[in-house]
């Protein structure tokens, strides 16, 4: 066998199980969603009608879908700011020069992504527990008993305490990658500012916000397609298996609801659908809005 | 996430009472952080060694006697050892069959150059930009037609597939390798897959092990692969089973036994993080630097 055989044999032998698995449980279940998305299943009887467009129409006529839209969109505007601003203030406190075991800190704050999300959740209903949570725990001993409430039980609050989850899960990666950013601005750039005088604060927003913003650019990206998509924490606090929580409804949890509850697979995959091109549209409008000039190092 | 020096050192002079009192309050907002990730975490763990009436009596106050009988209880008539030796095996299965494929895969698309190669390599990275919304009822139907659906083989062939990341992750390790040590091996009459197994797998190891963390933990942790395909209680992971103890607690508030289980789910997680903590977040920011 000459090299240049053997060589293609083994490039066409090291590729054949991996493409194949692709193929069969990614390319064509991609494909066959156009499919799932035309037909109405009965049930779990597996017995599928032809209804044409008809699931696309339902989504304008379900009072859930832009509900659960509406959820998503609170994320990515209200949970989405407040995770940046807080992770830029931690990333500003942990590279002060005096701190000590920013790596530490890092880690403690990356914990939650960690663990599985089933774990999350479950803390922080403990932690919201009517009866022995520790959050009313707390206002109890600030003195503030006044404030105790059901939190995931309120109606008004359950989504704010949701939110509050995703935010806490969030900041930990969000520092870990701005760090990662920050160590390859080059150090002698700070020490030039600060011969002539800067102080810390100016140092953060002129120098080292401006050249992260390359990085934040990306990373916002990310986060937009991860709060359109937010499922586990929100599947698992919320007991999914019960029935769907109107105050706390997301796209991920609803999609799941009418595929694996209902058994309404082709309107699920219609609400997929929709997800994704949602997904696509705010992905290019973030990369347009953010296009400003970037600053090469 | 390489050497975390300090970025720029504070000559003597500059450390006046100002600085001291800044750096405490800077110490004292970090810790305030640091305690709502450690506290909640520490108040799982104690919480979880208490009794029932306990918990209800106070939610400061630490166990008068630790109830270990919990954890007991949890892992024999609560079956977690049953589910977390089943999450031990997905674990292994999956994570190994990943790293073999990965492996091969990335090899050949990050060490020869072949027309196809590029467009293969999208092929892979295009699963990591669709959600998985889209793509789950499709699945589902074909594990259906399969016959494999409600069996653990749905779900762990599934899982096998998840290989893009990992493609992405090793391709980065494999382009660094010396051709030399290769090129030297060909002369010596070694074969392809002889470079390849005894050259090149060797020296990749540091990638393979940060892949391999990464893996073991994200699979420990599933439970929406497992609740879908899975349709037999006896054959779920930890994580899904913790999932179901949290549904059936309104029928049976045993708190301080979902408590105790928390802490088994979470437990193996950290632990690996903090053994691995080197290799996670070298991958991570791999990952973020091939990102450009």
């Amino acid at each position: 066998m000459t090299a240049k055989l053997q060589r293609t044999w083994l490039i066409v032998s090291f590729l054949f199980i991996p493409l194949t698995l692709h193929t069969v449980f990614f390319g064509y279940p991609i494909l066959s969603a156009f499919k799932v998305v035309l037909y109405k299943w009965s049930g779990l009887s597996w017995k599928m009608t032809y209804v044409g467009l008809n699931n696309f129409r339902q989504l304008l006529e379900d009072p859930v879908f832009p509900l659960a839209l509406r959820h998503n969109f609170t994320l990515l505007l209200v949970a989405g700011p407040i995770v940046y601003v807080l992770a830029l203030f931690l990333l500003f406190l942990l590279n002060l020069p005096w701190v000590k075991g920013r790596r530490t800190f890092i880690s403690i704050f990356y914990f939650p992504a960690i663990i599985s999300e089933v774990a999350v959740a479950l803390v922080w209903v403990f932690v919201y527990n009517p009866q022995f949570g520790l959050l009313n725990g707390i206002l109890q001993v600030l003195g503030l008993g006044a404030y105790q409430r059901p939190w995931l039980g309120d109606s008004r609050l359950a989504f704010p305490a949701m939110m509050a989850i995703v935010i806490w899960g969030g900041l930990g990666g969000l520092i870990l990658y701005l760090q990662a950013g920050l160590q390859r601005i080059p150090i002698s750039l700070y020490e030039a500012a600060r011969i002539d005088g800067a102080s810390h604060i100016q140092l953060f927003f002129r120098i080292t916000l401006p050249l992260l913003w390359e990085i934040i650019r990306i990373l916002i990206v990310l986060s937009v397609i991860g709060y359109l998509q937010a499922f586990g924490i929100f599947f698992v606090a919320k007991e999914l298996a019960i029935g769907i929580d109107l105050n706390t409804v997301v796209l991920g949890t609803y999609i799941y609801f009418q595929a694996f509850q209902n058994f309404n697979f082709g309107y699920a995959t219609a609400m997929a659908m929709v997800v994704m091109i949602i997904v696509m549209a705010a992905t290019m409008l973030s990369r347009r809005l953010m296009a400003g000039e970037s600053i090469e190092l | 996430m390489g050497s975390l020096d300090t970025r720029y050192k504070p000559s003597i002079k500059t450390l006046s009472l100002a600085t001291a009192l800044s750096a405490s309050s800077t110490y004292l907002a970090l810790f305030i952080f640091a305690i709502m990730y450690v506290f909640v975490f520490v108040w799982t763990l104690y919480s979880s060694l208490k009794t029932n009436p306990e918990l209800f009596a106070n939610v400061w106050s630490l166990p008068s006697v630790p109830q270990w009988k919990n954890y007991a209880l949890v892992l024999t008539t609560g079956n977690m050892l049953q589910y977390f030796l089943n999450s031990v095996r997905y674990t292994a299965i999956i994570v190994g069959a990943r790293l073999i494929l990965s492996a091969m895969a990335a090899y050949v698309l990050g060490r020869f150059e072949f027309r196809l190669a590029t467009p293969i390599l999208y092929y892979f990275l295009s699963s990591l930009m669709v959600p998985s919304l889209l793509t789950v009822v499709p699945c589902f139907i074909l594990m259906k037609n399969l016959g494999l659906l409600g069996t653990q083989w749905a779900y762990i062939i599934l899982a096998i597939t998840g290989l893009p990341f990992n493609i992405f992750v090793l391709i980065g390790f494999f382009k660094t390798l010396p051709q030399e040590l290769a090129d030297a091996a060909y002369i010596d009459g070694c074969g392809e897959f002889g470079v390849f197994w005894r050259i090149m797998l060797p020296m990749a190891r540091p990638g393979l092990l940060t892949v391999a963390v990464i893996n073991i933990i994200g699979v420990w942790n599933d439970f929406m692969g497992p609740l879908i395909f899975i349709r037999s209680k006896d054959h779920y992971p930890l994580a899904t089973a913790v999932y179901f103890l949290k549904v059936t607690m309104q029928y049976n508030a045993d708190w301080v036994a979902m408590l105790a289980s928390v802490v088994i789910l979470m437990a193996p997680a950290l632990v690996m993080f903090v053994i691995f903590q080197d290799q996670v977040l070298k991958g991570l920011n791999l990952g973020d630097a091939l990102k450009h």
